[in-house]
This record gives C-alpha cells, sequence and structure tokens, in this order.
C-alpha cells in the first residue's frame, strides 16, 4: 500500500514539474496543425497579391520567380503554378509532410485565371 | 566490534539498498504514468483540431475578391458575362480539389439604347426560373443550371430598384442603369460546414 502512495506522489511531482517547464517555455512547445500551416501559406501568397508581387509571375507561369519572392526560413517552400486542375507548371515536392496554401486569381491585365498552390514542407 | 553487531550492520545495509531499488521502481512507474497521461492529452487535442478546418473562409475571401475582377477583365475584352460564365466554371473546378461545393448565382445589368439588359449566371446545379421585377415591370425568367439567360427592361430610370426572387430567396438591388452592376450570391459547402456569401457592386 505504502508502494502505490509512493507512485501516486511522484506522479504528482513530475506532473507538476512538467507542467512547469511547459508554462515557462509557452509557445517553443506549439505545434502547428496543417490547416494553420495551409493558412499561413494562404497568407503568404495573399500579402504578395496585395505587393502587387503575385499576378504578373503567374500569369507568366515563372514558378521560380515567384518561389524566389517568398521569404520564409522555418520551412522548404516550392510554388506550382496552374491554368486549370491539372494543368500545371512548377515544382510539386515528393516527399512526406507537404502543406498546401492555394490562392485564386482571375488574371492580371487581362483574363488569365490561375490557380497558385504554395508547397510548405 | 563483535560479530553479532557486524552482521546486524551487513543486514541494515542490505535493506536500505532495497527500499532505494524499490524507490526507483516508484519513480519509474510515475514517470510512466506522466507520459501515458501526456500522449493521451495530445492524442485528444489534435482530434478536436482535425475537425475544426476553417481554410473554407479564406477561400470565399479569396472569391469575394476574385469575381468582380473577372468580370472587369470581361468587360475590358468586351467578352462581358462569357468571362464570368467561365470564371464560375473554373472556380467550381478549383474548389472541388480541395473537397469544397461551390455552387452561385449571379446578375450582371449593362445598358443598352432603351434601358437595362439584365443577364443572370445559374450555377445552383439546377435549373431555376427567376422573377426579376423593376417598378412595375415583373419577368419570369427560365435559366438552366450551368447556363445564362438575358432580358431586357425598358424605360428604366437612372437609378433604379430591381427585385428578384427564385427558389424562396429574395433579394432588393438599387442599381444605376448607366454603370455596369453585379450581385453574386455564392455557397462553399463542405460536409457540414457552409458558407453563403454575397457580392454586390
Amino acid at each position: 500500500m505504502r508502494g502505490f502512495w509512493h507512485i501516486v506522489e511522484s506522479f504528482m511531482a513530475i506532473t507538476i514539474i512538467i507542467t512547469f517547464v511547459m508554462i515557462i517555455s509557452g509557445g517553443l512547445i506549439k505545434v502547428q496543425t496543417p490547416e494553420e500551416t495551409e493558412i499561413k501559406a494562404y497568407k503568404i501568397l495573399k500579402n504578395l497579391d496585395e505587393k502587387g508581387v503575385l499576378r504578373s509571375y503567374a500569369v507568366n507561369n515563372d514558378y521560380s520567380g515567384l518561389n524566389s519572392q517568398i521569404e520564409l526560413y522555418n520551412y522548404n517552400h516550392s510554388i506550382e503554378i496552374c491554368q486549370s486542375v491539372g494543368n500545371c507548371v512548377g515544382d510539386e515536392p515528393n516527399t512526406e509532410n507537404v502543406w498546401v496554401g492555394t490562392y485564386i486569381i482571375s488574371g492580371d491585365y487581362i483574363y488569365e485565371p490561375r490557380i497558385i498552390k504554395l508547397y510548405l514542407y | 566490534m563483535n560479530r553479532e553487531s557486524l552482521s546486524y550492520t551487513f543486514t541494515d545495509i542490505s535493506k536500505i539498498s532495497d527500499k532505494r531499488i524499490k524507490g526507483q521502481f516508484f519513480l519509474w512507474g510515475a514517470l510512466l504514468l506522466v507520459i501515458a497521461f501526456f500522449i493521451g492529452s495530445v492524442g485528444l487535442t489534435q482530434k478536436i483540431i482535425v475537425t475544426e478546418s476553417d481554410d473554407m473562409s479564406f477561400y470565399s475571401d479569396n472569391i469575394k475578391k476574385e469575381i468582380p475582377k473577372a468580370l472587369n477583365f470581361g468587360l475590358n475584352e468586351s467578352n462581358g458575362t462569357s468571362t464570368l460564365v467561365d470564371f464560375s466554371r473554373f472556380l467550381d473546378s478549383v474548389l472541388a480539389e480541395r473537397m469544397i461545393k461551390y455552387s452561385s448565382i449571379w446578375l450582371v445589368s449593362e445598358k443598352n439604347d432603351t434601358g437595362v439588359d439584365i443577364t443572370v449566371g445559374n450555377f445552383l446545379d439546377k435549373n431555376i426560373t427567376i422573377t426579376l421585377n423593376i417598378s412595375t415591370t415583373s419577368k419570369n425568367l427560365f435559366v438552366k443550371d450551368n447556363s445564362t439567360n438575358k432580358t431586357t427592361f425598358t424605360s428604366v430610370n437612372p437609378s433604379f430598384t430591381l427585385k428578384i426572387e427564385y427558389d424562396g430567396t429574395t433579394k432588393t438591388l438599387n442599381w444605376n442603369r448607366d454603370k455596369v452592376n453585379l450581385y453574386v450570391r455564392y455557397n462553399l459547402t463542405r460536409g457540414k460546414k457552409r458558407i453563403i456569401e454575397e457580392i454586390t457592386g
């Protein structure tokens, strides 16, 4: 019976210590979900559009040029540009744990719809 | 120190050593329990997050901005509503790839010599009859799914009110005769989640 109480005491002690460490370290332990990463990718593309950078690269299918405009240090990234579903140019990474953000444009100065996919991995 | 007392000391040391070993077992047992506890709690949290997907609202934000642009490009290239038809089908295919069902209805008014032309685009996945009412003139327009239909209203005031009714939905729009006007209502659906948005301009 004494052994049982030793386990309970140790359990509580370790839980308190780990909880304390987690509170102190805060956001360091936070893991991004797939949805958060995809939304992050979307926001990067949207931000490039708002800066007036995205569309000219997209309508010219210049995926490497567009990729070079992205400043992101936590992830590897690549761009794919599609004129329609399945009709794409660019680099689709062949690895596990790839998150993709999709941004749609109707054109730049003329009607030329494109799907821009930003892969983060 | 005699032989008896020496023997007692060895027994005592042995008991203390046993207690330390038992203590280590308790510690390891507690550590395993804590690890199991945290793995369990992380697993539960992940399950909750996976069901909470909010990417649809970002697509909606994207679409809301692009549809009027598509119409403007079309008007600049004298294609007008044809461009909007193409873009509606484009959005349908792109969003289907993301497991999102896109359906929409849109109306475009353009000035003509005697009044306004009103074009209705139906991408609601079913045929509809839409009632269009300007002032005292009311018209029923049948629009097949995935296509457009057009009607003309004559003697329209520079500022006019268009009332529309279709499939149990009604909407009143205050438009200007001398400019191109756009109204779009679209649904994004994925499973139980649904976003309904309107664009006027």
